[in-house]
């Protein structure tokens, strides 16, 4: 059992940071990012082939170049990646294209990646993926439960600083823009604002943190292949933002629990009944009715995107006496 | 007397000999808009326009609906690439700049409808709009509040006074998509004077307002031309048009039919045939 909390503990840290990720972009600047999970493949892809070591060395395994590089080397390079990634799909998709038309080669994109991915054995070992990923931390000795549990601290910690830059990011003079952008594209234009830069930027930052989440997963479990990061992996993030609160960081991290977590996760300790798919359908169909509900009658989520207020003078750090004599010095 | 801008008063009607004395400073218009056109298909929605607008002066913008009017703001704005023609503000020519460039340097417009951040508080949707405010560059936003808070402590400062001169102190925390149509209308010249511009191009401000924040703004514009900023009034409340702008260019399926002051150009039979649909 402790065993598998440490799995629902990851799950969960890694869903909450990847939803953080996809807040910022969809959340914050509407930026409809379909091709979403097609990051968090490019983050674990990068962190397996900076790990595995030279193809060479891996005789059953194809993939076009390894190397090993210790912690946390491999997932700087996944972050570096993912943010490349990030304004390259932007510069095709966000240039020209407007709202739904974006989301649709998003999509597109996604699916590309996915079938090339599969189709091209010698690039990344192809549709049966990359295994015999080495974990992090080599160098510390526990045993192995508590190895995971290390893993779930460092996680954590890893969470924390997303956390951090994600509420730099949206409470700060950028974050505002990008919401204006999000709810006035043609505004945010007449304004002066650069809404193809703000949404670069919200690509390739969204796509770092999406890549650091791919990272993360693929050393804790040590095996990537296509078939986990399929099309429908985006909208289980999207539900999480969706029924959390888009715009809110404790909403999306409330929301990555319940869905990401409980829902997706823990769901797999049910009995199978009769076809042992039937609890992965059941999943993904009640998945779509939940994002319907939810865009229906509560579209703002659990914990809606916060009302931001601003000090006034008496509230500010300017003590309310020395408010009250210049005011009267000024007579 | 209420403060509208930095400097500003509002409730002061400028009296049309100042307004003269900043335009004679001037060699060349702040806005020249020259042999413009742009079709769309086969249609010409605007067709060789040419006027200027100098600065601190208000130029209306006026025509039966269809005319393109609201092609030839977006054009101006930006927004809308013309087939032929320039459009020079402050000496520069901005066809084939990015959209956003018109702003920055200094023409902003605002929108007939929908012109607000709808989930932005009405504080939020004036902040937008300060040109390089710290902070909005991710390393700023990243550096932390210590970096930007003071820069933005003074803009908000501005937002109020600005908010006050338009009777919208109480508002600052409502979301604009809470607002009437006409408070909605003040949050965007709101907005725009947070922009510092030199001119603003306005599209149909009246429409859909009260009488009374109609007058609100009527006196705003007014305040503002006497700070020196230029306006380039859409409207089809000909008589704010009157009582505002000193100079009215009349366009028609595209083409400028006519240009002058409201009383001479409300004589002419051919804007009275456009305009009015009557036969000549």
């Amino acid at each position: 059992m402790s065993y598998y909390l440490t799995v629902m503990a990851m799950y969960i840290l890694i869903g909450i940071i990847a939803a953080w990720g996809l807040n910022l972009q969809f959340g914050e600047t509407g930026v409809l990012n379909f091709a979403y999970v097609m990051f968090i493949a490019a983050g674990a892809y990068t962190t397996a082939v900076f790990t595995l070591g030279h193809p060479s060395a891996n005789g059953t395994q194809q993939y076009f170049w390894g190397t090993h590089l210790p912690f946390p080397i491999p997932w700087i390079a996944s972050m570096a990646v993912g943010a490349v990634l990030g304004v390259l799909v932007g510069l095709v998709s966000l240039r020209r294209l407007r709202g739904d038309y974006q989301a649709m080669v998003m999509l597109v994109v996604s699916l590309i990646a996915t079938y090339l991915v599969s189709a091209n054995t010698g690039f990344l070992n192809g549709q049966t993926g990359l295994a015999l990923i080495p974990a992090p931390f080599g160098s510390v000795h526990l045993s192995e439960l508590n190895y995971r549990w290390f893993f779930v601290a460092v996680t954590a910690v890893v969470a924390l600083l997303v956390f951090d830059v994600m509420r730099r990011i949206t409470g700060s003079p950028l974050g505002r823009t990008m919401r204006a952008v999000r709810e006035n594209e043609a505004a945010a234009v007449a304004l002066g604002t650069n809404v193809v830069k703000i949404r670069l930027l919200t690509m390739a930052v969204g796509g770092a943190i999406a890549a650091l989440a791919g990272a993360i997963e693929v050393q804790f479990i040590g095996a990537w292949s296509p078939a986990g990061w399929t099309y429908p992996e985006t909208f289980g993030l999207f539900a999480a933002v969706l029924v959390g609160g888009r715009g809110n960081l404790g909403g999306v991290a409330l929301g990555a629990f319940l869905v990401q977590g409980l829902f997706l996760e823990g769901t797999v300790l049910l009995p199978s009944l009769g076809n042992p798919d039937l609890v992965g359908a059941v999943q993904w169909i009640t998945m779509g009715v939940m994002i319907m509900l939810f865009m229906w009658f509560r579209p703002r989520g659990v914990l809606p995107e916060r009302r931001r207020r601003f000090a006034t003078e008496a509230r500010s750090r300017v003590p309310l006496l020395l408010v009250r004599a210049q005011r009267d010095a000024r007579g | 007397m209420t403060p509208v801008a930095d400097g500003v008063v509002a409730e002061v009607e400028r009296p049309a000999a100042a307004a003269a004395a900043v335009a004679s400073h001037r060699t060349e218009p702040l806005l020249a808009v020259e042999e413009v056109s742009v079709a769309f298909g086969g249609l010409r929605a605007v067709d060789r326009l040419s006027f200027e607008v100098d600065p601190g002066t208000i130029v209306g913008l006026i025509g039966p609906n269809g005319a393109g009017k609201s092609t030839a703001l977006k054009i101006i704005g930006g927004e809308v690439r013309p087939t032929s023609g320039r459009v020079r503000f402050d000496g520069t020519d901005l066809v084939g700049t990015a959209p956003h460039e018109a702003a920055r340097r200094g023409l902003v417009r605002t929108f007939q409808l929908g012109g607000e951040f709808g989930r932005l508080t009405v504080m939020e949707n004036l902040l937008v709009a300060v040109p390089g405010m710290k902070g909005q560059s991710l390393l700023g936003a990243l550096a932390g509040k210590r970096f930007w808070r003071a820069s933005q402590d003074a803009e908000v400062r501005r937002a109020r006074d600005i908010l006050s001169g338009l009777q919208l102190r109480d508002k600052e925390d409502a979301y604009a998509s809470d607002l009437s149509g006409g408070q909605r209308k003040l949050v965007e010249i709101a907005r725009a004077l947070m922009a510092r511009p030199k001119m603003l191009l306005l599209d149909e401000p009246m429409a859909g307002v009260n009488r009374s924040l109609a007058r609100r703004i009527e006196e705003t514009l007014s305040s503002l031309r006497a700070e020196g900023i230029a306006l380039l009034l859409v409207e089809h409340e000909l008589g704010s048009v009157e009582r505002l702008c000193e100079r009215v260019v009349v366009m028609a399926s595209g083409s400028k039919i006519a240009e002058g002051d409201m009383s001479e150009v409300r004589s002419r039979d051919d804007v009275l045939s456009a305009y009015l649909g009557r036969r000549r």
